[in-house]
This record gives structure tokens, sequence and C-alpha cells, in this order.
């Protein structure tokens, strides 16, 4: 899951770099500001390598992949113009003609099997059957899975699955990410900042903005301030809670596109007190999502119940409940589980032991203030909640080795545009630690998996996601939202739903 | 010049025996950071009987309300009143400084009586392993085993008790290596006193005040470093009114609601600076040598 | 160039209301002159040195001036200080220990000291960071003269000695290095405040020496601050005495000690054991020591002198000259021609010793009994005094007695066994009855206190035994309680051997606590005890701060005697007291072991007091005893040749015998030498003594260990 690492950021680094960035903002200040670069802050950090820190490449426009991301969340041609299941395990892509790399070379199908055989050998596509890439001639390049795998053009569509010119390399370490987008290039310093420059022989439409630089600026206070001061053009990922005075700061647009991502309570269903379904599902309907999206997550994102939001795809199941919202049903379903609790009304036990349980989340924006409001809602219906608030890679461990009653964390859910990504969280092989197996579910999955037909997977996915809304192996609280916002005279930003691209080329500045 | 000035000296402490309290109360140092402290015991103590509000209580309607009558301080992110969580984080401040300064300087004086008295291959061993504490960033450590033990209130008395005694231990050690071979000791040997009482009735009483002035001032050490690994995330859990957790809960706010931060700051900062000074103070009354030593220096 | 102080006022703030140290202190020191001041503790003697050179931050002068060859030093610029302290003024202090600075070597700091009165006026900042890392004594002639300084204050071997560092000098040494800081300015007038307080007396009698060839040659005048009257008396032309701010009296040194004119100068003179036959009682100051209130109106000794008249309450009492050259602070005839005995007499008879303005912190007058000198008629001593006339079987028996220790305390050593070790003790064999009082004399270093520990049981003898009533005994920790009980302590420094943190009851009650005694009977005892030393009951109470280093003591003699013993061994009880307070303690001592028989091991450097108080004297070098005998025969027919030394060391305003005096230092225990230990220093020594290690000769009642002992003897009768 290396774009969840993205949302790892604790205040510890938070710290550190809020000094970092306080110079770099005076050091901004200080020099000679070119007035066409196009600004853009972000917490992320930069590397060279796509499989390393790579998503700012893709997302500026320097790297290229196969696959592209549309603005429908769906695969759809990038460097390869078409793509054909010529067998079940079998997927042949047609190269794009006549593109060239920022270093003058020329793509050819030789040159992209050199470049996923390093992205399939690596860490991250651990998880895809790729068995072989090859090149069927000068033009075509044939994938083979181990098994069928729908999701495959999704996968390559990934950010680390960008194509990149051999004279990237020296002794297979990454010098320059040379590839074939919209921008080049040009420098970059890890922590700090990323620079690239207008790629004037791009094959499709050619920004108008000249030179981008892309800040890593950690603090969001800091980023907003940048903003306002006329430091960045754009600044993105900022809290919530800003949004209503970013409305009305003069000279700012405020951008708030939701994203496939979900924030959940994830139960060890494998274990008191959440082994009982009828507990999880008292849990599900304890909670007041729209409180919770009204008041700490100020009106800006909304109550979720399920894991893929109909906002943004059809993969959605939209006949999933609305709003589960009832504390007098989860009251009698713990009753019925046979935690009561006595007319004083303190917290529910059975057997001798009390309704305590520990929620762990880590130290991400909204997330502890989330599990605050949830144990205020939780203790309504007489349970108690402990938090420990952690950093994502202890809780990470934590969650591991099993050591949780439950735990509060946010996941994309369509960060390669596939559902398959619901086996990850599902099937009794998946990531989230639940211990939930069902073995319908597993079937489903795995079936949908291999399917090509998308309306026989799409079926089977909705059919996954009524079941585990019944069975609540975790809780789906709330969408998320993204919220971009840019000086006012940045026009014709669009934002992506899976951020694979910023869309700089159809950027416009106005002179102020 | 010593004569005369002894003669002074002693002078003077003829004029202010007996008047230990008058030279407590007279000096400005222990005036200001005592009339500090106490408030802030009498607010832990007493507060939270009297405060209205519970702590902990979500008035999820209520979020970010300025200061007004009814939130003297101002409602945080859960709209809570700021007020009485730092009241009821007082408590929880200085019930955790107590707390660790007393296990510190109860390791510390123990380590310390003990390789002063007994010296040879015991001192050198509790002393080495007293420099291997001194030589680690205190903070750092205690950060790792705040880390290593899991993030709570109690996990942070134990990393900041481990963490801090060795400080007492070099004071204590060196006090009993000056006083253990003063004449009286011997004397004690003389009839017959054994160690255990000479170390009890003679060295101990004889390095209570650098303790008492050391503990007093690492009191305000402890409530700041308990408050920043709190910041940090490693303390207090929520929804404990913990001030470091309460500035680390407020700090995305501090634009639109700058209360959040400011009070538990401030709250932090006065404690701090209260029981320094208040440090600083016992030192002047109770070292006079202390003094001594710039006049000394002058000469 | 003169020295001119006239009413100089020094005041401290403290937080209680000024302290004024100095009080209108009135003298000059001419060119070439050598001028003693002296006075008690606490009197601002040292206060008005330090006011000399402006060092008497955090004092303040608020009234009267300092000529100092025409410039008014109480309101010269810093400038104008610097330069003259650069090349005009210089000042030693008390502590050899920790004037010097420990991080140099000695002729560093000398070259230092040259380098400022050189250019006084130039001492760059930056310079001096640099200077700070490279060596000052590099250039040839700055070494020359580092070197001929080193010789000239009398340090052996300068080439050897003049890269060492302070810690390797022994204290008379580093005096003398002090010493030469201060002629490296080649001052016109050096200050030297108590210069050989914390030396022995040997190495003093030698630092006196040199300070005053060094007046002679280079005619300068020299400020010699001291408690000790003999040391002044010794080497000033005139002496001025100091008491609670003020100068009493000051006159030329023969004249002031011959015919005394102020009562205190004749209280203070009348103090000295010197002055009083042995055994006598010695005269008291009555009253107590002044405390550094605000000069009240009327003469500043009023309280304590026997000669007190209503008039002398009321108004200054204005100096007046009795000839051209003495001026005294008392206009009472019968006070100023009072001598010294009737003096006495008259604090005898004293009516208005009643209490003063704090009775409780007077020190107690244990003078009441004494009635004119010669005989003493305390009520004890009407009967036989024992202590002149011990008998009986030893209560105490050291047999062969030696202490060696480790130099190092490395473990390795140990277990290799390469450890030097350090003989402190040397075969001792003593003996000690009920009612004597045994002297132990020596230089320090020379192993008395080691073997006054020994005795104490503090530590345990090498070889040898120890005896107590014919039972041997070993250390505190093996000895039983009948046996602790059966030896008392009192320490040096009363200051120090008190649990600052106890009160006079807790300190007392702990002996008798650890020998098992009863509450009820505990409470009694302190109360015998608090009488027995003349303490009032309510003392009891009272910490050690709240105690004068007079009264401290007598609660340390106590407790020495909280569990009744039969010995008592003293180790320079009085060394740190003053004269007058030294008075009442050995007066104290006396009365106490003729009322309850005890021995009493006196050990101490100061031959006076041994003089006064002993029956028998041992003489102490390098480990080893030298001689021992009756004091009588001892101290006044030495019939060795180092306790003849020692004698001729006592500064008395004669002028030194080379024959008999002190060459050197003591060698090293580490290293001794061969055959006699004392033979490097000894002026009788020959070939034989370098040889072969004398044994003991019997000279009359005494015994000594050298071969020339009877020689000695007839040469003494000769003269």
């Amino acid at each position: 899951m290396p774009e969840e690492i993205d949302f790892t950021m604790d205040r510890r680094t938070a710290l550190k770099t809020t000094l970092g960035a306080g110079t770099l903002a005076l050091a901004g200040c200080l020099a000679d500001s070119d007035e066409d670069e196009f600004r853009i802050g972000s917490p992320w950090d930069v590397g060279r390598d796509p499989l390393e820190d790579g998503s700012p490449l893709r997302r500026l426009g320097i790297t290229e992949a196969l696959v592209s991301v549309d603005y429908d969340a769906e695969p759809t041609p990038g460097l390869a113009t078409d793509w054909e299941r010529v067998e079940d395990t079998r997927w042949e892509f047609s190269l794009r003609e006549n593109v060239v790399f920022h270093d003058g070379e020329e793509l050819t199908a030789d040159i992209v099997v050199n470049s996923l055989d390093r992205t399939v050998g690596s860490e991250a596509f651990a998880g895809v059957p790729i068995t072989a890439v090859e090149a069927v001639d000068d033009s075509m390049v044939a994938v083979e899975t181990e098994s069928a795998f729908a999701p495959l053009p999704a996968h390559l569509s990934r950010n680390d699955a960008v194509i990149l010119s051999p004279g990237s390399f020296e002794d297979s370490e990454i010098v320059e990410p040379i590839s074939t987008g919209p921008f080049v290039f040009e420098s970059m310093q890890p922590g700090t900042e990323l620079r690239a420059v207008r790629n004037d022989d791009y094959y499709g439409e050619v920004p108008t903005i000249e030179s981008v630089q892309y800040e890593v600026v950690e603090d969001d206070q800091t980023r907003r301030m940048s903003l306002e001061n006329g430091e960045l053009e754009m600044a993105r990922i900022l809290p919530q809670e800003t949004v209503s005075e970013l409305e009305e700061t003069d000279g700012v647009d405020v951008y708030t596109p939701e994203i496939p991502r979900i924030r959940f309570l994830t139960f060890d269903t494998t274990i008191e007190p959440f082994d009982d379904e009828q507990v999880r599902q008292a849990v599900n309907y304890a909670v007041d999502r729209e409180q919770l999206t009204e008041s700490v997550l100020e009106g800006v994102d909304t109550p979720a119940v399920g894991p893929i939001s109909p906002e943004i795809t059809d993969w959605a199941d939209p006949d999933l409940e609305e709003t589960l919202y009832d504390p007098d049903r989860a009251r009698q379903l713990l009753e019925d589980a046979g935690w009561t609790n006595g007319a004083d009304g303190g917290v529910r036990s059975r057997d001798g032991e009390e309704f305590e349980i520990e929620v762990v989340t880590f130290d991400d924006r909204s997330l502890p203030l989330l599990a605050e409001a949830l144990q205020g809602q939780l203790a309504d219906v007489d349970i108690n909640l402990e938090i420990t608030v952690v950093e994502y890679g202890t809780m990470l461990d934590k969650v591991s080795q099993g050591s949780f009653d439950a735990y509060l964390t946010s996941w994309g859910t369509l960060w390669y545009p596939d559902p398959d990504r619901l086996a990850d969280m599902f099937h009794s092989d998946g990531d989230l630690h639940h211990g939930y197996e069902n073995e319908e579910v597993d079937a489903l999955l795995e079936e949908a998996r291999e399917v090509e037909d998308r309306e026989q997977r799409r079926e089977r996915y909705h059919e996954v996601q009524s079941i585990v809304l019944e069975d609540a192996p975790i809780a789906v609280l709330t969408s998320y939202t993204n919220v971009v916002a840019t000086a006012v005279e940045v026009n014709g930003y669009e934002p992506h739903p899976t951020e694979s691209r910023y869309g700089l080329e159809s950027i416009t500045v106005e002179e102020p | 010049m010593w004569r005369s000035l002894d003669a002074v000296r002693e002078w003077l402490s003829e004029r202010t025996r007996s008047q230990f309290a008058w030279s407590l109360r007279t000096t400005p140092g222990v005036r200001f950071g005592g009339t500090v402290v106490c408030l802030l015991a009498v607010v832990a103590v007493f507060g939270p009987l009297v405060s209205p509000y519970d702590p902990t209580a979500q008035v999820l309607e209520a979020r970010f309300e300025g200061p007004s009558l009814a939130h003297p301080l101002g409602t945080d992110a859960l709209g809570r009143d700021v007020a009485t969580r730092i009241v009821h984080g007082a408590r929880v401040s200085l019930a955790l400084a107590v707390a660790a300064t007393a296990v510190r300087v109860v390791i510390g004086t123990t380590i310390g009586l003990l390789a002063g008295y007994v010296g040879g291959l015991v001192d050198t061993a509790l002393m080495r392993l007293v420099d291997i504490q001194l030589a680690f960033p205190g903070l750092v450590l205690a950060l790792v085993i705040a880390g290593v033990l899991g993030p709570s209130l109690r996990n942070v008395m134990i990393a900041l008790s481990v963490v801090g005694w060795a400080s007492y231990a070099r004071v204590v050690r060196g006090n009993v290596l000056e006083v253990k071979d003063r004449p009286f000791v011997e004397a004690a040997r003389l009839y017959g006193t054994p160690q255990r009482r000479i170390a009890r009735r003679h060295l101990l009483p004889n390095v209570v005040n650098p303790v008492v002035v050391l503990a007093t001032m690492n009191l305000g050490t402890i409530v700041l470093t308990a408050a920043g690994l709190s910041f940090l995330g490693l303390g207090a859990q929520p929804p404990t009114p913990e001030w470091g957790t309460m500035i680390a809960g407020g700090r995305d706010y501090l634009r639109s609601a700058p209360w959040i931060v400011t009070a538990p700051g401030i709250a932090i900062m006065a404690t701090v600076i209260g029981f320094n000074v208040l440090g600083d103070g016992l030192r002047d009354v109770l070292d006079p040598d202390h003094l001594g030593e710039r006049e000394r220096g002058r000469s | 160039m003169r020295l001119d102080v006239s009413d100089l006022h020094v005041r401290f703030r403290t937080r209680s209301g000024p302290a004024h140290a100095v009080n209108g202190a009135s003298f000059s020191v001419d060119t070439g002159e050598i001028v003693g001041l002296v006075g008690e503790s606490g009197c601002g003697k040292s206060v008005t040195a330090r006011s000399i050179v402006r060092l008497e931050d955090p004092g303040e002068i608020t009234c009267g001036s300092i000529e100092f060859g025409g410039t008014d030093l109480s309101a010269a610029d810093d400038r104008t200080l610097q330069r003259l302290r650069g090349r005009e003024l210089a000042m030693v202090f008390q502590d050899p220990e920790t004037t010097l600075n420990p991080a140099y070597t000695v002729g560093e700091q000398i070259a230092e000291a040259i380098r400022v009165h050189r250019d006084p006026d130039d001492q760059p900042f930056f310079r001096e960071l640099f200077a700070g890392v490279r060596s000052r004594v590099g250039s040839k002639r700055t070494r020359e003269r580092v070197l001929e300084l080193l010789r000239e204050v009398g340090i052996p071997q300068p080439k050897d000695r003049i890269d060492d560092y302070p810690h390797q000098f022994s204290g008379g040494m580093r005096q003398r290095v002090m010493l030469a800081i201060a002629l490296a300015r080649r001052p016109s007038l050096l200050i030297a405040d108590e210069p050989t307080t914390a030396l022995d007396t040997t190495t003093q009698a030698a630092v006196l020496e040199r300070l005053k060839t060094i007046n002679d040659e280079y005619e300068m005048g020299l400020l010699l601050i001291s408690h000790d009257l003999g040391v002044v008396s010794q080497l000033c032309d005139r002496i001025v005495i100091m008491y609670d701010g003020v100068v009493v009296e000051s006159g030329p040194t023969e004249q002031l000690l011959s015919r005394p004119a102020h009562p205190y100068t004749k209280a203070l003179l009348g103090c000295l054991p010197s002055r009083s036959e042995p055994g006598e009682t010695l005269p008291t100051v009555s009253g107590s020591p002044p405390d550094g209130s605000p000069p009240s109106a009327g003469c500043v000794f009023v309280d304590r002198c026997p000669f007190a008249r209503e008039g002398c309450r009321e108004g200054e009492r204005p100096a007046s000259d009795l000839d051209d050259k003495r001026t005294v602070r008392c206009d009472v005839p019968e006070a100023r021609e009072a001598d010294i005995e009737a003096m006495r007499e008259a604090t005898a008879a004293d009516p208005i010793d009643g209490p003063g303005p704090d009775p409780g912190d007077r020190e107690q007058n244990v003078a009441v009994a004494v009635d004119g000198g010669v005989q003493v008629d305390s009520p004890t001593d009407t009967t036989v005094s024992p202590s002149r006339s011990a008998v009986g079987r030893p209560v105490l028996e050291l047999e062969g007695v030696t202490k060696t220790f480790r130099t190092t305390d490395a473990v390795l050593d140990r277990i290799l066994g390469t450890d030097d070790r350090l003989t402190a003790v040397d075969d001792v064999c003593l003996d000690l009855r009920a009612g004597e009082t045994l002297g132990l004399v020596g230089e320090s270093g020379c192993g008395k206190s080691t073997l006054a520990r020994v005795i104490a049981g503090l530590e345990s003898p090498t070889t040898g035994t120890v005896r107590l009533d014919g039972e041997p005994v070993g250390d505190v920790d093996s000895r039983r309680d009948g046996q602790l009980a059966d030896v008392g302590v009192v320490f040096q420094n009363p200051g120090t051997s008190l649990n600052p943190k106890r009160t006079v009851r807790e300190s007392l009650a702990e002996p008798l606590l650890e020998a098992g005694w009863g509450k009820r009977r505990r409470e009694e005892r302190i109360e015998e005890l608090l009488s027995l030393v003349e303490l009032p009951e309510e003392y009891a109470d009272r910490y050690p701060r709240q105690l004068s280093g007079g009264q401290l003591q007598r609660v340390a003699i106590a407790r020495g005697l909280a569990v009744e013993p039969t010995v008592l061994v003293l180790d320079e009880p009085t060394a740190a007291l003053d004269v007058s307070v030294q008075a009442t303690v050995l007066n104290l001592l006396e009365r106490l072991q003729s009322q309850l028989g005890l021995a009493y091991l006196f050990v101490s450097h100061d031959l006076e007091v041994v003089r006064h108080v002993a029956d028998r004297v041992a003489t102490m070098y390098l480990s080893q005893l030298l001689e021992a005998g009756p004091a009588s025969q001892v101290l006044s027919k030495p019939a060795h040749p180092y306790t003849a030394a020692l004698l001729e060391a006592i500064p008395d305003g004669e002028p030194m015998d080379d024959e008999t005096r002190l060459a050197g230092e003591p060698p090293s225990p580490t290293d001794p030498p061969s055959g006699c230990a004392f033979h490097p220093r000894c002026s009788m020594a020959d070939e034989k003594c370098e040889r072969l290690e004398p044994a003991w000769e019997t000279v009359g009642d005494a015994n000594s260990r050298c071969h020339y002992a009877n020689e000695l003897t007839d040469d003494q009768d000769e003269k």
C-alpha cells in the first residue's frame, strides 16, 4: 500500500518541518520569483524513482504510464492506445505512435518492457500476478498473468507503473526521471521541492504553464498561509476546518472534490466483544455519521456506509441503506448480545466484564478528533471507548499483530481504478486484519477478479458490499474530501478523482 | 579575608537564625514562585471540585466558542470548556510531575548515597551508570522509552522517572563525599554508630537542601517535558485533559480559535516559571554556600 | 611610598541592614616599614586590607580616605587602580591552597605578574584570549626573572620547579610562590593577609624570615595582618591593634608589647599561653566578641573592659597620642596605666560582667575565679591536682604501633601488589596515665593526627597493639561498648565536627543513645555535660550555626566526654580558635581534667600551647617519635635537635639561631631517608646519622632518638 504511506504524517515530522518550511517561505520571499512559475504546495515528499515517492512526478505530468485514469475513475488510454485481453491470462497493449521521451528517445516496445520489468519486479507489485512482460513487435507489448486478472489495466495505470526512458538509469539507479509527459523534470531536492518545465514537444495538449515548482510543505497552516500570501498558486490537502474561512478569503478559490477514500473503524472479529456480529452492528447503528461530518469534519465530508462512494463510480452498490443511525436499535442489539447495564446507566457489562474497548488510531489530521467524537457517541449507548493515538507505523505493527479491539483509519478505495480493491478489504486474505472470513464473499471477490464482463463483475461487487454491511467487519464512517485551494487567477483546474494527475496542462493563469 | 567575611556571614546567620521562615518569606524568588505554585496547587486540588463542566463532555453544537461568561476560556474542537480542561489538566500535570520527581529523588538519592558512602567499586559502577544516563539526551531517552512502552500518561511518568535521577545521584554523591569525611561523621563512628544510621542521621540531612532545590526546579521541567511528550502524542490519550495534548489538539485551529492553544500554553509557562523561580529562591535560602561562592568569586 | 589610612569606614549591605565591618580605622605604613595589623576574628582587619587594594566588594567604603603615594585610593578610577596594583601595591592572601590557579604552572603565574608589571595599562582582551594558550615563560628574559624571583623567595632548585604545578608544592612553598608573584611587581607596599596562618610553625618561621629579608632588600613597606601577636612581634616595626572595626592602639612593637596602653591590647597579651606558667589558668577577655552591629556611641570595648566607666559609653573615644609614636583610643588613665597583671585582677573583680546586650550569645566567662595570676584558686584545685602527678597503671598503651597506607587506590595495583605503601606511623610506643596530659607535637604530615586516629579507633594499626586499660583493642568497629566509651575525641575544627543539621542536644545524645542509655538518663547527662562545659542549658536546642567557635568547641568537648571516657584525644583543639577563645577552652580543659581525672592526648603544632597544658611531651617527625619526656624538661632542655628546632621556630621576637634552624622541608614519607630520619635537616648531623638509625637514649627523665642526645643537653647546660 505505498499510497497509504502518503497519509501518514505525525506531529513530529510536522514540528521538524514547520521550521524548515518557515525558512523555505522566507527564502521564497527573498528569491526572485519567476512570474510564470506555477507553484504547488503539498505535504508529500518527492523522489526521483517512481517506486519511491514518485507520485508527484506522475501528478505533475512528468511521467506517464501505459494506462491513464479518466475523470470517472476508469482506466483510459495513456501510452497504450488500446489493449485487449487476448487470453484469460494474456493481455496485449498497443503503444501510442510517435511518442518521444524527454531525452529524444522514441517510445518502443522494448523500452516499455524494460521499464515495466523493473516495476513488476518491485515490492510494490508483489500482489499483482504478472508473470511476464514481452514485446510482441515494435509497438505491441504483451503481459502475461498467472491467473485470470481483470484489474490488470488498472494496475498498469498506477503511479509506480510509469514508463521511463533508458536514459533515466545508470546502473539500474534512476538518476533522472525521463518519461514522456507534458512536463520535463528539471531538478529536485528531496524533502523540499521538485521543478519541471513545459514539454513543448508533447504529443497531446501542450500546457500553457511554462514551469512548475512543487514544494514540499508538510505543515497545513504553512501551506495555507503561503497560498494566501501569494507564494503558492495551489495548496493541496488542506484541513477541513479551513474550508469555510478560505471560501471567505479574497483571492483564493477552494475545491472540495470527493475522492474515493473512506474513514472507517475495523473490528477484530476474532475476539470479544467484536466477535459478535450483533455488537459490531450495534456500533454501526450507534454512530451518528451525520453529526460527525457536520461537526468535527466541518460539513465538508459526507457520511458513508459503504466502501465505495456512489458519487464517484457505479461500482458502488446503490441499494445500501443511506443512514444507519438508530441508537435504540444499537442498545437493543447490545442487550441481545448480553451486554447489559443497570438502571444507573453505567458502562455495559457482560459476565462481570465491562464493555471497554481500545480504539487505536494514528496521528493523521482528523482521525484523533474523530475518535474523540466517536468516543462521545458510543458513550451514549454505554460503551466505553479508550483511544490510543500512535504513529502510523506503530498502528500497523499493532494491527498486524492482532493486538487491538478496533482501529480507526482511512483507505483509498480506488487508488488503482478497479473495485478489486474490495478484496484487500474483505477477502479473508485481505490486508485489514479484521479476521473476518466469509466464504461467500471470498468466492464473489475471486470470481469478480477473473471475469471480464463489467456487468458481471459489478453485480458481484454490489453483492459483496451488501453482505459486508450486514456482517460489519468494518464500520464505514465517512467519505473523504480533498481540500484544494488555488489562487483566484488559476483557471481550468479540474480535480481528478484518483489524484493520479493534477491536470496542469489544462490550467491557465491569468495575469494579475 | 576569611575571618572577617566569615564573621559577617556568621553574623548574618545569627540574625536570621530561627527566622528561617522569615527569610523564606522575604526572598523575592520564593515569594513569587511560591505564590504561583501554591495557586497552581489550589487550582489542581480544588478546581475540579468547583468547575461546572465535565472536562470530557462533548457539546458538538458548541464548538469553537470564543471566551464568554459561560466559557471564560472558550471551547475546543469538540465543544468542551477549555477552562475546565485547564483546571483538570493542572491536576494531571502536577500529579505526574510530583510522582515522577518523587521517584527520581528516591532513586537518585539512594544511588548517590550508596555511591558516595560505600565508595570503591560500587561507586565506580553506579557513577558509570549515571554517566551513561547523563550522556543520553534526556528528552530523547524519554521519547524512546515512552515510545517503546506505548503512549499513556503512566508510561510517560515511568519514562520521566527513569531518565531524570542521574542528576540527583550526582548531587547527592558529591555532597556525601564532602560530608562523609567531616569530623562529625567520624565522631559518630567513634561512639559506634552503625553505617546505616550514619547515612540516615548524618549524611542524608546534609544533602537534603540541594535535593530540594533540584527537585523544585525539576518539577517545572517535568511539567514541560510531560506536556512535550503529550504534545507529540506519547503522553495523555484523549480525552484526558492534559496541557500538552490540548496544545496538540488546538494547533490546527491556531488562527480561528487561538484560545485553545493559548490557555494551556500560558498554564505551562506559568508553571515552569513558577517552579524555577521558586527553586532559585529556595537555593538562595537553603544554600548560603552558593551565595558564598559568588562572594568568593570576586576575591 | 607612604600609605595613609584615615578614618576608614566599610559597610556590608545585608538583608537585615548594613553590617559595619570597619568603623574608622586610621594608621599609616611608611616606606620600608613593617606594620602589623592585629586583631581577632571579625575585627575588620582583613576588610581593611582588602579595602586598601580596593577589593572591598561586596562591602563599600562609606567614609574616610586611603592615601597611597599621594593618590586617594578610595576615589581612584579603575585605570589608576590597575596601574597601582600592577606596580606598587601587592597583596598576599592567607590560603595558598586557593589563591594559586591550579591550571597553570607556577612559572606561568609569576610571569603573568611580571608582564602586568611591565605594562599594566596594556592588557588587550584579544591578546589575553590567545595568551591563554601560549606559555608566558617562553621568553628567556622573563624566564630568568622568574627564576630569580623563585630563588629570592627561597625555593630550592628553582630551575626544576619553575614548570611545576601548584599541587606539586607544599603549603609553605606555595606561599613562597604567592610571595614571588607579589614581588614580581616590585611593589612599594606589600599587604600580607595572614600569610603564615595556614602553615606549620617551622614553615612559618622560614616564610616570616623571608619576608623580613625581602623587606630589607626591596625597601618595601609591609603591612602584615595577623591574629597572632607572636608572629607580628617578631617581624614588625610597629603594631596596630584593631577591635570591632576600630584601631584601638598603635605604636612601636617593643613599647606596645612591654607597655600596652589599651585594655584590649592588655587582655590580648594576657591570653597568650606563653605569658602564663604551665598549668596555670589563663586570663581571658570577658564578655562577648563584637558582632558587627552599627557603632554604638562610646568605646567599642566598653562591654568587656574592666575599667569601663559611665563616660566610656558616651561619645566617640578620640585617639590620643601617648607620645609622638603611639596612639591609643582610651582616655581612662587607670586603664592605660594598668599593667597586664593589674588588668587580670580587674577582670576578675569586674563588677560589670553582667549580661551584655545579648546574654545568650555571650561567651561564658570562664575566668570568674582568676585571682591574679600566679595562684589558681578554683575549687577543684584546692586538692592536689592529679594532672601534675599522674600515677597508677596506664589507661592507654601503644606498643610498636605502625600504620601504613596505600598510596594508590587502583584495583590493578592492589592485585599486582605494585602499590607503594606510605608509613604514617612507625613503631610508636607510648603510654598515658589517668590525670595526665601528653602533648604530641610535630610539623604537619608527621603522622601525629594519624596516631590520634589510631588511638581513637578510626584507623586500625597495621602492626603493633593499642591497649585500653591493659586490653588490646582494634578499630571502632571491633571495640566493645565499654571500650568505645573509654576514648573520647575532640577534633580540630568545631565547625565541622558537629553535624550542622542537629541541635546540640541531638549531637550530645547520640553517643549516649549508641551506648544504650535510656531517655531519662540521657536528658540528665546532657544537662550535666552542658554545665560541665559551662554552657547554659538553653543552648541544648540550638544549632551549631547559632554558636560561636568557642561555644562549638565546648559542645564538641562535651560530646567527647559524654559517655565518661578515661582518655580524651584532643586533635589540635584550639588551632582554629582566636587567642582569647583559646584561653577559655584551655582553661576549661584544665579544669575538666582535674575534676574528672581524665587523661589527655593533646595533639598540637603549637608548642606554646603544649608547654602550657602538657605534663609530658612527645615529638614526632616523619612518622617516628624522636623525643619523649616531661614537658618541663623537653621544652626547656630538648634532647633532640628537632625539638630544639621546633622551639627555635616559635616567633618570639628574637633572631633565629642559625645552628638549630630547620633547613628545608620534611622529606616525603613515601621515601624516608636512611639512618636518622631527621639527618637531612639536622645541623648536627654527620656521617653516622646518615647510616645508622639512632636508638633511644635516656637523658634525664626524657628519652631521645639521637646519637648525640647527651652532647646536645650538655651544650645547653653550658650556655
